[in-house]
């Protein structure tokens, strides 16, 4: 979305640009529609609390979406998610907001790729991390 | 430890071709995508974003399955390779299995974890992306 990211602006420990969202009630419901996960615990509450859950959550995949977003942003057009890895860990209410977070773990060449490995997770407003995961991107160069 | 609730029937499906799905990409596809997870970057109207894998191209949330399983349903999580940009007016064949059944007592009482691993190739046949996602069941 803004500048280009590049392979030599990134040092181990660099700070993905973090990314706030709120997902309400009607993000679920279009997110329900678009994803065809229609499971009800992500919109009928009563079906939600005799799940043994707090009330209606987040789906994990929309997660899975802010945790993707977060790094689509950040390696630009030219950059290429190669692969992620997410763990679903706590639940998270919509009404609440969600940061999607990351930082640089590795850098190196591989078979003429520059590659960036990275952990990045949501965090709910205690700043626990609800979904965890790695990711392994390849940036371009500027060389 | 409960008794296991792994059947012969469910071993059986293991490692064998559970269903193929095909998706057309479409502009009004990407575009409720898109809007649904408030992404608002251009790029996504004529590409396919990597977290469609993750959502729309992941099975629905109620999956139907070949045997009795727990009622109760929660996503794991998972993991993605992605070796392709899938593109507007591409047509995306996902080939699923069941790879793995686990089992725990947990928080929720005792648990069937369902991990299944799908492939994404296009029209041309190369192979867009891979994945291995794991369903709870309780």
């Amino acid at each position: 979305m803004s500048d280009q990211l590049y392979y030599e602006d990134v040092v181990e420990g660099t700070e993905i640009t973090p990314l706030i969202k709120n997902p309400t009630p009607m993000q679920l419901v279009k997110f329900a529609g678009a994803s065809e996960d229609f499971n009800p615990i992500h919109y009928d509450k009563e079906k939600a609390l005799s799940d043994g859950l707090p009330g209606t959550i987040v789906h994990g995949r929309l997660k899975n979406a802010f945790l993707i977003q977060v790094l689509t942003d950040w390696i630009g057009n030219e950059g290429f998610l190669k692969k992620i890895v997410i763990q679903h860990r706590g639940m998270d209410l919509p009404g609440h907001p969600i940061v999607s977070r990351g930082t640089v773990t590795r850098k190196y060449v591989e078979n003429g790729e520059n590659l960036i490995e990275c952990e990045v997770w949501t965090e709910n407003e205690k700043g626990e991390k609800t979904a965890p995961g790695t990711a392994l991107v390849r940036l371009p160069s500027r060389g | 430890m409960t008794e296991s609730v792994v059947t012969e029937d469910m071993k059986g499906w293991l490692n064998k071709e559970l269903n193929r799905v095909e998706f057309d990409v479409e502009k009004v596809l990407l575009r409720r995508y898109a809007e649904a997870i408030e992404d608002p970057n251009p790029r996504w109207k004529e590409a396919v974003p990597p977290n469609m894998f993750t959502a729309i191209f992941a099975e629905g949330g109620l999956v139907e399955y070949p045997f009795e399983t727990p009622p109760k349903l929660l996503d794991g999580g998972g993991e993605w390779e992605f070796f392709k940009e899938a593109r507007l007016g591409d047509t995306l064949t996902g080939v699923r299995k069941f790879v793995e059944y686990k089992e725990k007592e947990g928080k929720l009482g005792h648990m069937l974890f369902i991990i299944r691993e799908t492939e994404w190739t296009n029209q041309k046949g190369e192979l867009v992306a891979k994945n291995r996602s794991t369903s709870i069941l309780y």
